[in-house]
């Protein structure tokens, strides 16, 4: 076990590298000379030299991503162009508020999709199965940022029910969490569906009927068991992704998480806080892949033996 | 019994090909309906001048007849600019069925240029192009593509740029695991036993069975870039108004969304039609397309 999770840690190192390069790489032909963005039009000769010397920009590419690199590793991700404040002290503050809502997100709809699909694949092709079904491919074609619209017309603006922005109590988070959580569910309740499925039609399953096992303990401890492997790997894929792409979610509800502050830094051109957010966000999908994989190593006991007898 | 009924189906059964996938397709009511709903989609993007002018009615501002409901002569009212919904909408059908076509094009085809490499070249070649993609599948994909349109600057062409190399990696994962699998067949080494050529095998025999594959996943993929497209309008880091773009449209709309929440519900609906059809049309074909399905 510990060999396979020495060697997830160990190709995760060229992995981080390459992300970086990308990142500076995109960053690096993006338009807009950052002098000219601190600075202001016409300003001293003198003082356009100092700062280009001060930003590396007098520097070659390769050599400016190497200081990057080095910089970066020691979480120092410059200056940012608008605060002139380090890039890591604002995102950090950020992370707490993006993470809440990963959480709850992950949680509400890991919940809600699971409990959906069991009830629909035991209840086969039943009136609620078929409306679940059908709700779940409609919520895949619908946009995030337009469910978050739906959701304020709704629940703020007609029933006043929930405030539509800011921070401040629980309650501001409810509409950012259905609006992130209800597509995902949809998807969890059609995989979980489908799982149970297939795994009521094992050998086992009739085996532990015909043992004369109730309903209830076939379905809950033989067959969700087995249908959850999988289910875990999406829960965790999910949470990662919530991680990384709540940035419209957070923008519409004004929540001040990581996804917001990056959205405006890209649309100032703030180039140090889109390159530092991007590399730590990627970083933490990364971490969150892993635990992913090393928990389902844990669980699966095919897995589990193949690497232990190593 | 069983035997002759075998054989029956085998005698009535249609040529594998275009007519087989169209008889099975056929079969899955939803999937027709969402054949059938794109091609009208399709329809309103080609003939938008005919059923409304461009200038006329989907970009010139008549400020007297603003956020009216609708009449037979808007059929879906009008905007807080005087400009009529409808005509708007059907343009803006435009944008998205080409971000739609040109995306999966492009990254079908570099997509298919990268992973068929790193499969048929294998060794260290293949271990570079797959930690390259390791890397790109780490980066939240909206961030990447909101990154590269930012490099890339507003309009048209970059955002097409932006998603369609934002699509780039996944196809090529999908290419190359499908070209291994599919270079292990049995078929394959049958047809090599044959004394065929390379080109011979991977024309006649692995494309073909790799290509139903690629379908399914350009089709699926059709919905999440019209939604994708839409979100970059939406944030103005995409087409920019007065254009009739969808995700646009509701940026717009936003404003009068407390007393007009039509602005926000038709632009909206457009998409999510679209992007269903789109859907149940991919739906539709992997069933159609997959052999293991055939009866």
């Amino acid at each position: 076990m510990w060999k396979y999770v020495l060697r997830r840690l160990l190709v995760m190192i060229p992995i981080i590298f390459l992300v970086i390069f990308i990142v500076f790489f995109i960053m690096n032909i993006t338009p807009g000379d950052p002098v000219q963005m601190i600075l202001g039009n016409d300003p001293p000769q003198q003082a356009v030299e100092d700062l280009r010397r001060e930003l590396g920009l007098d520097q070659p590419f390769f050599v400016r991503f190497f200081n990057y690199i080095k910089n970066a590793l020691k979480l120092d991700f410059g200056l940012s162009y608008r605060s002139r404040r380090p890039v890591f002290e604002g995102i950090w503050p950020k992370f707490p508020t993006t993470l809440l809502l990963a959480v709850l997100t992950v949680t509400v709809s890991t919940v809600l999709g699971v409990i959906l699909g069991i009830i629909s694949a035991v209840k086969e092709y039943s009136a609620v199965d078929v409306t679940l079904t059908f709700t779940s491919l409609i919520f895949a074609s619908v946009p995030g940022f337009w469910l978050c619209l739906m959701l304020i017309i709704v629940f703020s603006l007609k029933l006043h029910l929930l405030p539509s922005s800011g921070v401040g109590s629980i309650r501001h988070f409810i509409l950012p969490v259905l609006a992130s959580a209800i597509p995902s569910a949809a998807y969890l309740a059609r995989i979980t569906r489908t799982q149970m499925l297939e795994v009521m039609r094992q050998e086992y399953i009739r085996t532990a009927r015909a043992k004369g096992a109730t309903e209830k303990r076939v379905i809950f401890k033989h067959a969700l068991k087995n249908a959850l492997m999988p289910i875990i790997t999406i829960a965790g894929t999910s949470f990662a992704a919530a991680l990384g792409g709540s940035m419209i979610t957070e923008r519409i509800f004004g929540l001040p998480g990581i996804g917001n502050y990056i959205l405006t830094s890209v649309q100032a051109k703030d180039v140090p806080v889109v390159m530092g957010s991007t590399i730590f966000l990627s970083v933490i999908f990364m971490v969150m892949m892993l635990l992913v994989d090393l928990a389902y190593a844990y669980i699966n006991p095919t897995l589990r033996s193949r690497f232990s007898r190593k | 019994m069983f035997k002759r009924k075998k054989k029956k189906d085998l005698a009535s059964a249609r040529p594998s090909g275009f007519a087989d996938i169209w008889f099975r397709f056929r079969k899955n009511k939803l999937a027709l309906a969402g054949l059938i709903t794109v091609i009208i989609i399709a329809l309103f993007a080609i003939f938008a001048d005919v059923l409304a002018d461009y200038d006329a009615m989907a970009i010139d501002q008549h400020p007297e007849i603003r956020l009216q409901g609708p009449s037979g002569e808007h059929i879906l009212g009008t905007d807080g600019y005087g400009r009529d919904m409808f005509a708007r909408i059907v343009h803006g059908s435009r944008y998205s069925l080409t971000f739609a076509l040109a995306c999966t094009a492009i990254s079908l085809i570099g997509g298919t240029l990268v992973g068929a490499t790193a499969a048929y070249v294998g060794g260290a070649v293949d271990s570079v192009i797959m930690r390259v993609l390791d890397a790109f599948h780490c980066m939240p994909a909206m961030l990447l593509t909101i990154s590269l349109s930012s490099a890339l600057g507003v309009g048209l062409k970059s955002i097409i740029i932006a998603l369609s190399i934002s699509g780039i990696p996944g196809y090529a994962r999908i290419v190359r695991s499908v070209m291994l699998t599919i270079s292990q067949q049995e078929y394959i080494e049958a047809a090599k036993a044959c004394g065929f050529g390379s080109l011979r095998i991977i024309v006649g025999h692995m494309v073909p069975n790799a290509i139903s594959i690629l379908i399914v996943n350009a089709m699926m993929s059709m919905a999440g870039l019209i939604m994708s497209a839409a979100s970059l309008s939406y944030i103005g880091m995409g087409i920019q108004a007065p254009a009739p773009e969808w995700g646009a449209m509701l940026q717009e709309g936003q404003t009068y969304m407390r007393e007009h929440f039509s602005m926000v519900l038709i632009p909206g609906l457009a998409i999510v039609i679209t992007a269903l059809s789109f859907n149940l049309l991919g739906d539709g074909l992997s069933e159609a397309l997959d052999p293991r399905m055939k009866d």
